[in-house]
């Protein structure tokens, strides 16, 4: 099975049907919409088969031996450039536990947006064009280990973003996609420059056949860092270093969206119609969380470790603040954004722990917030499209005329504050755990132990207000679920109980490639302490 | 005789309600009746851990059973923070009497809703949130894991608040199950911590191996300080779980669901999950935290009873009198007995459960719960009349009930707690609750069942203004002859009712195979000999009633209680009788003192409308920061972008470009000039270059 390239087949399969979809005419939308699914299907096959394949017993991190799938060939290979010498870039793609949660995640997220848009009838074409090519571009940020191609897919995800919000969007697209492009745009910038930094700090090979590298496992080594001149390497007696850190953090942050550069997210998803909502709220800011796993944390550990507190003090502040901020909102999208910003800020905690349990319940947080919110803006969507509109108060009773679209909401709603049994949980209980642990970051755990009580609190009111009660005359027609909707909740649904009854088979996963990015951390912390 | 034979037993009693849940939930929508596989599920269940118990205290009185398995772990290569959540079960003398409990309560209840809410166009609905409740309860008392108690315990609270919503058109109930769920996570939130310290301490979630840490002298922050603040915030959760002081409001809200279900949270599986709690982490506290476990016990059994006295709703004087009694276990907890916190726990899960199906049967019968508008059921209601007898007989601790067995034993615990330390603020709030007990037992009786000879000629135009303000819930009813509609209802109300009556016989408390002396048995965990000589020196074991030292005390106690809690009881029952004579017996509740007893001090109003609001305004007030200050900046920034790029643009069209245009406009010009030059003949351009040439030379040469 591993002869097959099926990390290129996920990510690439979309862009080429790109090519197909648009060679389809755009009077046939339906078939527009059909070939897009059955991309989609594909690639939830694919992963089904990588799944299937997966060695659990894989450990270290951000070694040449902890990746699964690897695909590597020489990409550009320039030589004798000036004072570059050769400039070597290589497609380097491969999975581990860190980046396979997610791939299943977005195939999963992208399949049901898609199912979700069908309900667009305006230039379908280009609407399905961008999703294919967006999908493209997240599912290449996961697997690519090379940080010049994480950047093209990096980049890619930006773009397609931009056109959907702003061309599909509601009455401020404009505004809102806008933001959302500067905002990421500047982190973008934020993450580039550091890039080229570390480029020119590190060589791969020995002597001089070493060349400067964008491969993120010999950036990973802290060795390879050049001994005079390298001003990102670990070297450098001036430390540049620290600022560079700092730069790259808040780069990812700004995807996460972390407290204060947040407020992008509730516009744009405001703005965006309820697939792409579903996508940025479900992966997009994942690529935040997995940027710091994956690149901050093993290139600069000795700041990841000592600046740990303010990690999680940004967590915390996500995770009241969003929750205080989402209580206040009476649009429910708005609401379910702050609820976004408030779960990320467990990812942020869990991170900030530096141990074991607190990152892989980081990592498990991301994949089981994809699920829970990808559920809650479709969700918001099914009342949006019967009666356009959204607002907290706009409803009353909608449980006696739609008991089945209530029960799944209940699931929902009590997946996202952490109800045992369900998904989040469990996840939540990693972050709570792993942060207690840590004499970092116990005080800040103990503080956001109020998110328990706050996420309640706002989902319960929202609920309270919209689903009990007298039902309000005029929604007493409202149609249940319909088939189309059946089809999207059943796996969301089936996932948020199954993991939060049975969490081992992503933990396993997920776990290994944690423990191993922890001792690299702590041996290194140890090292130059 | 296997010890796997009850085990197996013990569990599949565990699960026979999650089946009955799964196979009614699935096919509840297409099948009507359906729900009697609810309460089939549910006899199956009963009668699976009433054999487990049988079995158990025939053959193995004596052990405890302990398994577990893994359910997540954590492999942390640095070692030290390696762990794993067991999915673990025990099976011991405690928690099968419980289980046995629950089911008994669970399977009556069951029974009594089959009646109860005949025609509800959700009954599925309701049968199978029951079952779920049940399975959660069930799951909750099987673990000795903390986290899987934890698990279990939200899934409790999740149930109840599904079920005290059930009717969901009803707006008092949407408010009153989030009360109930958000009152309980501040309580959750304590526990939770508790688990993290014990946690991070122990690296065990095992209670039993947390007991063998401590008795070891190894306490959580090498401290004393640490028991204490772990003991606190167990407790923590039992406070909100157990609507005691000062989390208690949501408890009489709850009554919002449909009755059969207040019996169910008021008796098995929702407020009795925290003293079951209590109870199994007794072996923690220490006597700072003890003592306030039996203090806020305390201050709760005194709150409950004396708002219970002047309510008006015959469900709330129920649900009040539910805190007191729950306040008491707690208090008997606190003071070192955990034997009758227990004996009191089981009493009160069959008699509250009467009470609460007895308020049904009233509610169900006259379609009215306001005891004002009440009178002289005895005439109509014989059944439901005698068993109320029972029911309130027992929670006044008469003789002959079960009450009088485990309520004299709270009391006789508190009190031998003052005898040893002197203290008898405890024991002196216990026997002012007997007192208000008494008092609102009999003036149910007096006012709602009694029958009044000279109240019965006015009955049918009384009962007729009844009917009329209920017209519009009930429009079926027939008006002008409404008395001869209260009438008892079927067996599968009537049933349930004498079986629980009998349960809160003392009969069969007598026969009770683990009697006092035998006490420890049924902790087998706790008793003393496991605890070691190493325990906490000041640790409850002491004032035990069942085992300890102090046997000369312990007479002593024993001989002041039945007077002292026969004296008050008999006091309660007394003054409600004279203040009935002089028909002042249902004062005004909104009187000068009345009022403030009538609305639980003012409590529930500190909460709704102080506390609620503020965090509402609070939460407002950080949407606007968001909005104006947080965003406002990056607004800022992009608006100050434009700024610039503007004054830039401006720069550029006329200084920049402005220079590029002059240059342009020299150029031009000199083009102008110069162009003249250009006439395009050849011996012209000749000219010129000769003409340089030799200005060049003659330059060069000078």
């Amino acid at each position: 099975m591993n002869e097959l390239p099926l990390l290129t087949l996920i990510t690439f399969l979309p862009l080429l049907f790109v090519v197909i979809v648009l060679l389809i005419p755009s009077s046939k939308g339906t078939a527009i919409k059909v070939t897009s699914l059955a991309v989609t299907i594909l690639q939830l096959i694919i992963s089904g088969v990588i799944w299937y394949g997966y060695n659990y017993s894989a450990a270290g991190f951000n070694t040449y031996e902890s990746f699964q799938f690897v695909e590597k060939f020489r990409w550009i290979h320039i030589e004798n450039l000036s004072w570059v010498g050769t400039f070597k870039v290589d497609y380097f793609l491969g999975i581990d536990g860190l980046s396979a949660p997610l791939i299943f995640l977005t195939s999963l997220i992208v399949f049901l947006a898609t199912i979700s848009s069908w309900s667009i009838n305006t230039s379908v074409k280009g609407f399905f064009s961008l999703l294919l090519l967006l999908n493209t571009g997240m599912m290449g940020v996961f697997v690519s280990l090379d940080l010049f191609l994480f950047y093209i897919f990096w980049e890619l995800v930006l773009l397609p973003m931009f056109f959907l919000i702003g061309i599909w969007g509601g009455p401020r697209k404009e505004y809102s996609a806008m933001k959302f492009f500067i905002y990421t745009l500047v982190g973008s910038v934020l993450i580039l420059v550091v890039f080229i930094g570390l480029y020119l700090s590190f060589r791969e090979g020995s002597g001089n056949g070493s060349v400067f590298t964008f491969n993120l496992i010999e950036l990973s080594n802290i060795k390879n860092g050049i001994k005079d001149g390298g001003f990102l390497s670990y070297f450098n007696p001036h430390n540049l270093r620290y600022f560079a850190f700092i730069a790259l953090m808040i780069g990812f942050a700004i995807k996460i969206p972390v407290f204060p550069f947040h407020t992008w997210l509730p516009d744009a998803h405001v703005e965006a119609p309820t697939p792409i909502s579903v996508v940025l709220a479900g992966v997009l800011l994942k690529l935040g969380g997995y940027g710091i796993l994956r690149i901050v944390y093993p290139l600069f550990p000795e700041f990841s470790v000592q600046l740990a507190w303010f990690t999680g003090l940004f967590g915390v502040i996500n995770i009241i603040y969003g929750a205080l901020a989402a209580m206040a909102q009476e649009d429910i999208k708005k609401l379910i954004a702050y609820s976004s910003v408030s779960h990320m800020g467990y990812v942020m905690l869990g991170i900030a722990a530096v141990n074991t349990t607190g990152m892989s319940g980081a990592v498990f947080q991301m994949f089981n917030h994809g699920i829970t919110t990808a559920s809650l803006f479709l969700l918001v969507g099914v009342i949006y499209d019967r009666t356009h509109l959204r607002g907290v108060n706009d409803f009353g009773g909608l449980a006696n005329v739609m008991p089945v679209y209530t029960g799944v909401t209940t699931i929902a709603f009590f997946a996202s504050f952490g109800l045992p049994g369900l998904n989040a949980f469990v996840s939540e209980l990693l972050v709570y755990m792993g942060a207690f642990q840590s004499e970092v970051t116990r005080m800040l755990a103990l503080i956001a132990l109020l998110g328990v009580l706050l996420g309640a609190a706002y989902f319960l009111w929202t609920m309270k207000r919209v689903f009990f009660g007298k039902t309000n005359e005029k929604w007493g027609e409202l149609k249940d679920l319909t088939l189309r909707e059946w089809i999207m909740f059943t796996p969301l649904v089936f996932l948020m109980i199954f993991f939060g009854v049975y969490p081992s088979p992503i933990l396993n996963m997920i776990t290994p490639s944690m423990n191993s990015l922890q001792s690299v951390l702590l041996n290194f912390y140890n090292l130059v302490k | 005789m296997q010890p796997q034979i009850v085990i197996n037993l013990f569990l599949s009693a565990v699960f026979t309600p999650l089946a009955g849940f799964l196979i009614s939930f699935f096919i509840g929508r297409k099948l009507s009746k359906v729900y009697y596989i609810n309460v089939i599920f549910g006899g199956i269940g009963l009668a699976l851990s009433l054999t487990a118990l049988y079995l158990k205290l025939q053959f193995f009185p004596h052990e405890n059973w302990n398994h577990s398995f893994e359910w997540l772990a954590i492999n942390s290569a640095a070692g030290s923070e390696s762990f794993s959540i067991s999915l673990s079960y025990w099976v011991n003398n405690l928690n099968v009497i419980m289980l046995t409990v629950v089911n008994i309560v669970a399977f009556v209840v069951l029974v009594y809703s089959t009646d109860y809410m005949h025609g509800d166009p959700d009954i599925h609905r309701y049968f199978s949130l029951i079952s779920f409740f049940v399975f959660s309860m069930s799951g909750l008392i099987a673990s000795p894991s903390l986290m899987i108690l934890y698990i279990f315990w939200e899934l409790v609270g999740f149930a109840s608040y599904k079920l005290i919503g059930f009717w969901r058109h009803k707006d008092s109930a949407a408010a009153a199950q989030m009360k109930a769920f958000l009152m309980n996570r501040v309580g959750d939130m304590m526990f939770f911590i508790g688990i993290l310290i014990a946690l991070i301490h122990y690296k065990t979630f095992d209670i039993t191996k947390i007991f063998e840490y401590v008795n070891q002298g190894n306490l959580p922050f090498g401290a004393d300080w640490g028991l204490t603040l772990l003991g606190i915030m167990i407790f923590g959760g039992a406070v909100s779980k157990s609507a005691q002081f000062p989390l208690q409001n949501w408890l009489p809200d709850a009554m919002e669901g449909p009755t059969p279900v207040s019996a169910l949270i008021h008796a098995a599986t929702m407020v009795a999950a925290g003293v079951y709690l209590m109870i199994i982490a007794s072996p923690l506290l220490n006597g700072t935290a003890a003592y306030v476990v039996a203090l806020i016990g305390g201050i709760s059994a005194v709150y409950g009873a004396s708002v219970a006295t002047v309510q008006t709703d015959i469900k709330k004087i129920f649900a009040y009198s539910t805190i007191s009694q729950l306040g008491m276990m707690f208090a008997a907890l606190g003071t070192g007995s955990v034997y009758f916190a227990f004996f009191h726990l089981v009493t009160h899960a069959f008699f509250k459960a009467g009470l609460f199906l007895t308020s049904g049967s009233v509610i169900h019968s006259t379609h009215e719960q306001d005891i004002r508008k009440l009178k002289s059921l005895a005439a109509f209601l014989p059944v439901t009349t005698a068993v109320y007898v029972v029911f309130a007989l027992a929670i006044c601790g008469a003789p002959f009930t079960s009450g009088f067995v485990s309520k004299e034993g709270v009391v006789a615990s508190t009190i031998l707690f003052g005898l040893i330390n002197g203290n008898y603020l405890i024991a002196a709030l216990m026997l002012l609750t007997s007192l208000f007990t008494a008092y609102y037992s009999v003036k149910v009786w007096l006012v709602v069942f009694r029958k009044d000879k000279a109240d019965l000629p006015a009955e049918s135009s009384h009962h007729h203004e009844v009917s009329d303000e209920n017209t519009a819930a009930h429009s079926d009813d027939d008006h002008g002859e409404h008395h001869h509609h209260i009438h008892e209802h079927g067996y599968a109300i009537k049933l349930p009712l004498i079986v629980l009556a009998v349960l809160s016989v003392w009969v069969l408390y007598v026969l009770n195979p683990i009697g006092h002396a035998d006490s420890h048995y049924l902790f087998p965990y706790l008793t003393a000999e496991k605890l070691g000589s190493s325990a906490p020196a000041d640790s409850l074991y002491p004032y035990s009633l069942s085992e300890g030292p102090e046997s000369e005390l312990k007479h002593q106690a024993e001989l002041i209680t039945p007077f002292a809690a026969t004296g008050v009881t008999l006091l309660g029952a007394l003054l409600a009788i004279i203040l009935f004579r002089m028909k002042k017996l249902t004062p005004d509740p909104e009187g000068k003192f009345t009022r403030i007893l009538y609305n639980g001090y003012y409590l529930d109003y500190f909460y709704t409308d102080i506390i609620s609001p503020l965090a509402v305004k609070f939460t407002q007030l950080i949407a606007l920061f968001d909005k104006y200050v947080v965003d406002g900046i990056v607004n800022f920034m992009g608006t100050l972008t434009v700024w610039i790029s503007t004054a830039a643009g401006i720069f550029d069209k006329y200084v920049v470009d402005g220079a590029v245009n002059f240059t342009a406009w020299i150029t031009d010009k000199t083009g102008f000039a110069v162009r003249k030059i250009q006439t395009g003949k050849v011996q012209d351009y000749l000219l010129f270059v000769v003409f340089t040439l030799i200005f060049l030379i003659v330059l060069a040469s000078i």
